[in-house]
């Protein structure tokens, strides 16, 4: 009788208090941050991508307002790639991409900046860049996320990471789904 | 085993035979070692083939795991479901699932049937847990050392129970085969060692049936049934052994039984031989002594006759005399064969002079071959000791016998005694040996006689003792006494032509500086010649010690007879007393006396310096008696009764040699008065001889004789025959005389019961009576004295009293009416 009429006090004060609370991000972005924290974990960067051994494992998400809604911050935080550490920073555009080792490219960006500008500052460079449709993967990316039949799935251009002197897990080939430039969705 | 023995016991399995016994044991053992084996190893070998099942499920489990990060790290059902699928190539994974971190399977995996739907709960990754038939294993999912999820998977342990269940076969297919092939091997195994112990057996078997001793168990190893039918056939050869000499023995026995028996009979029928002729010595003494007795009392009741002259009563006497005489050496004789059968005989060894003995044995038989008119020769041959250690007397007792008979048995011709002396080696050194051969001229002796010479109471004929006389005892009692002295006597004879008995004797360690070369008969002087006793001539003082009045009287007759000059005294202190106040030439000592016994008085006198020939008289008769009386210091010795020849030689030869007279003797003069063997053969000689006692000089008194018996009487011995003769006559009545007081004094004695009187007076009695001609008295005061020594029952005392008394009255009657018509 007692203990009933706790929980009703404690669910109730649950239900009164939600509100207060932030949103919490909604469940594409944290599926993508997740996404993303995973494709670090299957993928290795040579050495040179770091400045040092002390280095940390610096990911640059693109957009402002932040596509992941602080979900990928959640991700991320208390984590490493390879025993360094990860930061986590926003820019607003790709030109504002400093020195980094992974690079988010929300898909709202391409037709902001549909200027015609090239995108070859990742060109052969160790830096995984992550995007969302296929035009970015022409310009400049490794890995692609979509969405299929409500699940989330990705894309990676071997050849790209080839160049990119990235090394990508068999196991996360095997999950992806295989893109060349040149091909046409 | 123990276990398995009982529970066969209990159910009556328990195996019987050794051999039965010995598989079981095989079967038991091996397979209780293969068992426990088998065991030991299918547990391990569950336990290792589960555990590496474990491991390489966990290692399944793991790459499962691994192979499935990506696709739950990304959300990829079909690649898990892909990744869970390639599973199907391990056959033993029979299902797969893996869920995420929201306990959701993610994929799922079933090898035939959906069955069993593992929930993520039930076991924490990296654990591990069996079913019945089943193993499931769950391995966390692991990305960057976060786990994102976990794989179960679920093993099929068919494998693992087959595995098994196989094992299990085949160590029991193992088990079985290995039991064959030790229960054959243990078959073939127990035959080898059974075999011999079957052989054993059928050995025992055929050893205690048939008792065959002879088989043996053959021997196949070297181990301990080897030994052990060794150790049988050890046995059987000792049973085998014990058997045959069983055997043998059981046969000896029966010879041994037989050769007893015949032993045996042959003793029974000695035995009997030995009684006969005891029974037959027996009546041939009864007859000996009857004859002489006959003769005595015949004679007797002559004398006693009122019509018969003094010269019919001498006649008479000499007849009572001689017979007396034969009775005493027959009783002698006998005496000493029992001796001799008693084995009582005891034997001197002193040192002698032989020849002396054979010199003088001749000289005493001399007369009596002269009288034959034989010749009777000593020889000497090489050289002879002056000494061997032997018994003068036993062996002088022999050389009588012998050369006596060979007088006796020859008709014609000569006597020859030869003496000679060799040295034998004996296991104690070199020995002297003395021979005597007597040789004869006589009738002989044939074969068969000689066989039975020398057996106790047999003669060579009964008519030779018709013919010769004599006892028949002579020879037997030479032969025993010649192998007493450490020697042999023999006898080889031609019939017709003559014997010669030869004999000789042990005598003793040899004394090579006292040989003596060249000896002949006259060389020996002789202290005694053999004559006629009435020639004996004693020229000196003689004290005789003598304390019983009839051999004071008898001996002083004698004494004085012969021409000596005779003091008496009564006992030992006396005769000390007399031999310092008076010089005497010889004592003549008894030496049972009261007071001061001859021993002492004896010991006394030389004690005091005293050299005077002490010949001690003594009433026993044994040798140790001698050794007593030499010891105690006497010259020689006599022995009771005295002979009045031996006595007169023994004192003669004393007298001159304590004087050194040179007392010539013409033995060539000599003619022997000695009594002829057989009345009719009496000589004229001898007529002479005992005619003078009728003469009325006979009734003179002791002393009267003795003044008469003077040397220049020697030419005319009839007349001091005649005297000594009277002498005697007078002694005797003497004795006679006295008896009345004796008998009177006997019965005191005995109503007063003093044993040790009656002891005296009858060893005086004993002394006296043979001396005076009553051999009869003698014995039965002997015998009254030796019970009162022993202190006898007085029943036996008082009835020989009485016997004594009644024998000497019926003397004194007898004689006194004689003396009366004398």
């Amino acid at each position: 009788m007692r203990r009933g009429t706790i929980f009703i006090v404690l669910l109730a004060t649950a239900i009164l208090c939600s509100p207060l609370v932030a949103d919490p991000p909604p469940k594409e972005a944290r599926v993508k941050a997740a996404f993303i924290y995973n494709f670090t974990q299957f993928i290795s960067w040579p050495d040179d991508a770091f400045a040092d051994g002390q280095a940390p494992f610096v990911a640059v998400v693109v957009g402002d307002p932040d596509p992941f809604l602080g979900a990928l911050d959640d991700a991320m935080n208390g984590k490493n790639v390879g025993g360094r550490p990860i930061v986590v920073r926003h820019v607003a555009t790709v030109d504002q991409v400093a020195t980094c080792q992974c690079v988010f490219i929300h898909f709202d960006l391409l037709q902001q900046q549909a200027s015609g500008k090239t995108l070859d500052q990742f060109k052969n460079q160790p830096v995984l860049v992550i995007v969302e449709t296929d035009e970015w993967m022409q310009a400049c990316g490794v890995i692609e996320l979509f969405l299929e039949d409500g699940h989330m799935r990705f894309k990676i251009d071997p050849d790209v990471v080839r160049a990119d002197r990235l090394v990508v897990s068999a196991k996360l080939m095997q999950l992806a789904r295989i893109f060349h430039r040149g091909d046409k969705p | 085993v123990i276990a398995a023995e009982r529970t066969w016991k209990k159910m009556k399995l328990m195996p019987t035979t050794l051999k039965s016994k010995l598989l079981a044991m095989s079967i038991v053992i091996t397979g209780t070692a293969l068992i426990s084996t088998s065991v030991a190893l299918l547990a391990y070998d569950y336990v290792a083939f589960r555990h590496r099942l474990i491991e390489n499920a966990q290692t399944d489990a793991g790459i499962v795991a691994g192979n499935c990060t990506a696709a739950l790290s990304f959300d990829d059902e079909k690649d898990a479901t892909q990744t869970l699928a390639s599973l199907r190539a391990e056959r033993r994974i029979v299902g797969a699932c893996v869920y995420g971190l929201d306990q959701r399977p993610m994929a799922t995996y079933f090898r035939d049937n959906p069955v069993q739907v593992l929930s993520p709960n039930a076991l924490p990754p990296g654990q591990y847990r069996f079913a019945a038939d089943s193993l499931d294993v769950a391995a966390p999912i692991q990305l960057n050392g976060r786990r994102i999820g976990s794989v179960f998977l679920t093993f099929d342990l068919t494998d693992l129970h087959t595995r098994t269940r196989e094992s299990a076969s085949l160590f029991a297919i193992a088990i079985l085969s290995a039991m064959g092939i030790a229960l054959a091997m243990a078959w073939r195994f127990t035959g080898s060692i059974l075999r011999p112990v079957a052989d054993l057996i059928r050995t025992t078997r055929l050893v205690s049936v048939e008792r065959n001793y002879g088989v043996r168990a053959a021997r196949t190893s070297d181990d301990e049934l080897g030994a052990l039918v060794d150790g049988v056939n050890a046995m059987l050869d000792q049973i085998q052994h014990r058997d045959a000499e069983l055997r043998t023995h059981r046969d000896h026995l029966e010879e041994l039984v037989a050769a007893r028996t015949v032993e045996l009979s042959a003793a029974r029928d000695r035995a009997e031989e030995s009684n006969r002729a005891k029974s037959a010595f027996l009546a041939n003494m009864s007859h000996e002594i009857r004859t002489p007795m006959t003769a005595i009392l015949g004679y007797a009741d002559l004398m006693l006759s009122p019509q018969q002259t003094m010269s019919d009563r001498i006649n008479s006497l000499q007849v009572v005399q001689r017979n007396a005489r034969h009775l005493m050496d027959l009783i002698n004789d006998i005496l000493d064969i029992s001796k001799i059968e008693a084995e009582k005989m005891t034997v001197e060894r002193i040192p002698h002079d032989v020849a002396q003995t054979a010199v003088e044995v001749a000289s005493m038989l001399r007369p009596r071959a002269l009288a034959k008119n034989l010749a009777l020769r000593v020889e000497f041959n090489g050289e002879i000791p002056a000494h061997v250690f032997t018994d003068p007397v036993r062996l002088k007792q022999v050389l009588m016998n012998l050369v006596g008979n060979a007088v006796k048995f020859t008709a014609q011709g000569e006597v020859v005694i030869a003496v000679s002396a060799q040295r034998v080696e004996q296991p104690d050194g070199p020995h002297m040996q003395v021979r005597f051969d007597i040789s004869d001229t006589g009738i002989g002796i044939t074969p068969q006689q000689i066989g039975s010479l020398f057996q106790a109471f047999v003669q060579a004929d009964d008519s030779m003792t018709r013919k010769y006389g004599g006892t028949g005892l002579g020879l037997v009692i030479s032969k025993r006494l010649t192998e007493c002295m450490g020697g042999q006597l023999s006898v080889r004879s031609v019939p017709g032509s003559g014997s010669v008995f030869s004999m000789w004797i042990d005598g003793g360690a040899p004394d090579a500086a006292a040989m003596r070369v060249g000896l002949s008969e006259s060389m020996f002087s002789l202290g005694t010649p053999d004559e006629g006793l009435d020639l004996i001539e004693l020229q000196g003082r003689i004290l005789l010690v003598e304390d019983g009045i009839d051999n004071q009287h008898l001996l002083s007759i004698h004494l004085s007879s012969a021409g000596a000059e005779v003091t008496l005294a009564q006992n030992g202190r006396e005769a000390i007393e007399q031999v310092a106040q008076h010089p005497f030439d010889l004592i003549l000592m008894d030496m049972q006396m009261p007071e001061v016994d001859g021993y002492t008085a004896t010991a006394e006198l030389r004690r005091q310096g005293n050299r005077l020939p002490i010949i001690a008289l003594t009433a026993h008769a044994m040798s140790g008696d001698r050794a007593r009386c030499i010891a105690a210091g006497c010259t020689d010795y006599l022995t009771k009764p005295i002979e009045r020849d031996l006595l007169l030689r023994t004192v003669a030869s004393h007298l001159n040699a304590a004087r050194e007279a040179h007392l010539q003797i013409d033995a060539a003069a000599n003619h022997s008065l000695t009594p002829a063997p057989t009345p009719p053969a009496a000589s004229s000689a001898q007529l002479a001889y005992h005619q003078p006692l009728l003469s009325p000089q006979s009734t003179q008194p002791a002393r009267s004789v003795a003044a008469a018996a003077t040397p220049a009487a020697a030419g005319k011995p009839g007349a001091k025959a005649a005297a000594v003769a009277a002498a005697m006559q007078r002694a005797v009545d003497g004795f006679l005389g006295r008896l009345p007081a004796r008998i009177a004094a006997l019965t005191s004695l005995v109503e007063a019961d003093d044993l040790g009187e009656i002891q005296r007076l009858a060893h005086q009695l004993k002394g006296a009576g043979t001396s005076y001609g009553f051999p009869a008295i003698t014995l039965t005061a002997a015998r009254l004295e030796a019970s009162a020594k022993a202190a006898d029952q007085c029943d036996a005392i008082r009835s020989q009293v009485n016997e004594l008394v009644q024998l000497l009255q019926s003397t004194a009657l007898n004689q006194h009416p004689r003396e009366r018509h004398a």
